[in-house]
């Protein structure tokens, strides 16, 4: 007995004869999606059903081999789509609709999180500019402000009192800026505005990164936070890319000026890249980062290709042993290195 | 106005100078090429620098089984340029194209939603076991791929051809071995397609419109 399946059914066929079929629902739509699994290696519906209560049977892909088929490289007559009122333009409409989910399918989660990466960079920029032009521009109505507050929280009250007059809690009085007309006052206030958005609009890129990377890298966001897990991955093309690095590559990622430099100019070699900007590495004492560095990369090139090639959540048990790892570190290199004093020749 | 009559080959028609199929989706230019009316009928110009198959039958191709209902298995189709002749001239049957690269395969789904005889099907050609299960044994197999080993790839592929099927193939020598003169890359072709069982119908190079490109037409002859 033979399992065959074509894209319109499946069928069991014993000497020449089919014996039993499960033809697929006659909609491209659902054609597709069996076509699909197909393509993913997976089992149809059909195909279980008909093997259901089958003893031994033999199959002609390798694929079938997953529902216990015996392979074989048998020639044998397939069945006909006509003889089983199907015609070829339903396989044409199930097979663009096949392309077009797998077309859809080609650009993944990882590139929109690596844009939504790109598009923090330009938003911090932005607000920087901004923010440098507020200040120059408001220290002219009442300098003193700077001192008080900083940050967002600057652009916030420029936005929402404008003049400092009626800036809440604030001592303006014998302030050495000029008075502002209620003209001018507008117009700055609507350009503070535009300096908060910028800012809840990059808190909402982070959510939004941090949402996805979830579901994409859950390993890779766990050890080393959504968002550095974002920059590695934009850094690294993709997370597939991720995954195939070794992690003297991975820890060095975002570097790559720095590695520049030095092969050009001889400057001191990084000892890592935006894995910097996770505390495990900032909080640490100077002289046991390149160590951590080495320690946390290698980690991290385990959780993107879990996330990658396994999907399963080994986050936990890695997170363990990266801190015991570091407690080593910390113990070993407890004191500061003692710089001998170069002796003059 | 062009007077337009037939070219010899089946469904291949002539001005004297250019060629010309009939356009299956009158109003529709796939690759910018002209649109010529003549008696009702709406012929699409096949350009022989777009298109290797063009180039071979300006150089002399004789060899055509192109008929409307033959069924056809185009490996490389790219966005299809060529298929879109192909599927003028096989109207009523059906032309598997398949390509491995999202790009062009963008525009070639785009193509056969207008096209009612294109199936488009991204898969590579290496491993035609990916796409046998939606091809019917097929009356011409036709293959344009610019891989070093174009000849293996084909060779694979025609377990998917009919007995006494034709198959095409469109050689770049410097896609095989750069460093060889390309007569040669063409007769070790050749031998190896005689090697593996087909009949070797006729070759031809396509310069001046494709330099280093040579068209191998074959029919496989398996007994069973
Ligand atoms: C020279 S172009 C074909 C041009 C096309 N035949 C025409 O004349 O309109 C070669 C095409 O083969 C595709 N290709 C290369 N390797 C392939 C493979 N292993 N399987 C399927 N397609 C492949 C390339 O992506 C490219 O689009």
């Amino acid at each position: 007995m033979y399992l065959v399946t074509t894209w319109f059914g499946s069928f069991l066929i014993k000497d020449d004869e089919i014996v039993e079929k499960k033809l697929f629902p006659a909609d491209k739509e659902e054609i597709a999606q069996r076509l699909i699994r197909v393509e993913d290696w997976k089992m149809v519906r059909e195909e279980n059903e008909l093997v259901k209560n089958l003893e031994e049977f033999f199959v002609l892909e390798k694929r079938l081999e997953r529902i216990g088929g015996t392979y074989s490289q048998e020639e044998l007559e397939q069945p006909k789509p006509e003889d089983h009122g199907f015609n070829k333009s339903l396989l044409r409409d199930a097979m663009i609709e096949v392309a077009k989910k797998r077309l859809r399918k080609a650009v993944g989660t990882d590139d929109h999180v690596s844009q939504a990466v790109h598009a923090i960079d330009d938003l911090i920029r932005t607000s920087n500019l901004l923010s440098e032009r507020l200040h120059a521009w408001y220290n002219l109505h009442f300098p003193e402000l700077e001192k008080f507050v900083s940050g967002a929280k600057y652009a916030k009250l420029i936005a929402e009192h404008g003049d400092r007059e009626s800036i809440p809690s604030v001592e303006f009085e014998g302030s050495v800026g000029a008075e502002l007309a209620e003209e001018d006052r507008e117009t700055i206030m609507h350009f503070a505005q535009l300096l908060t958005e910028v800012d809840s609009e990059k808190r909402k890129l982070e959510e939004y990164i941090e949402a996805n990377m979830k579901d994409l890298a859950s390993n890779l966001s766990h050890l080393a936070g959504p968002l550095i897990g974002a920059r590695l991955i934009s850094l690294a093309g993709g997370l597939d890319e991720l995954a195939k690095m070794p992690s003297s590559t991975i820890q060095l990622l975002g570097a790559e000026k720095a590695l520049f430099r030095h092969i050009k100019e001889g400057t001191k070699p990084p000892k890592h890249g935006v894995i910097f900007q996770h505390p495990y590495l900032h909080k640490a004492p100077y002289w046991q980062r390149g160590n951590i560095a080495r320690t946390f990369a290698g980690k991290i090139a385990i959780a993107a290709r879990a996330d990658h090639y396994s999907k399963e959540f080994i986050a936990d048990g890695l997170k363990i042993d990266l801190e015991k790892a570091f407690k080593e570190i910390r113990k070993k290199h407890k004191d500061p290195p003692v710089r001998l004093k170069k002796r003059r020749k | 106005m062009v007077e337009i009559t037939p070219h010899g080959l089946p469904g291949v028609y002539t001005d004297g100078r250019t060629i010309y199929t009939v356009n299956l989706v009158p109003g529709q230019s796939v690759y910018g090429e002209k649109l010529e009316p003549h008696l009702d009928i709406q012929y699409r110009a096949w350009n022989p620098k777009r298109s290797k198959l063009a180039a071979f039958i300006l150089k002399g191709c004789k060899t055509f089984p192109f008929k409307e209902d033959s069924t056809v298995l185009y490996l490389g189709a790219a966005t299809g340029t060529t298929a879109s002749h192909i599927s003028d001239l096989v109207s009523s049957g059906t032309v598997y194209c398949v390509e491995i690269s999202p790009p062009p395969f963008r525009k070639l789904v785009a193509l056969c939603e207008t096209r009612p005889n294109m199936i488009p099907i991204m898969a590579d050609a290496h491993s035609p076991e990916t796409y046998e299960h939606l091809v019917d044994t097929v009356d011409i197999v036709y293959m344009d791929i610019a891989q070093r080993h174009q000849a293996d790839i084909f060779l694979k592929n025609l377990r998917l051809l009919k007995n006494g099927g034709t198959a095409y193939l469109m050689v770049k020598a410097r896609s095989i071995d750069v460093s060889k003169d390309p007569r040669v890359v063409y007769d070790s072709v050749k031998k190896e397609l005689r090697e593996a069982g087909l009949k070797v119908l006729e070759s031809s190079e396509l310069d001046p419109f494709e330099k280093d490109h040579m068209a191998v037409v074959s029919i496989s002859n398996r007994q069973s």
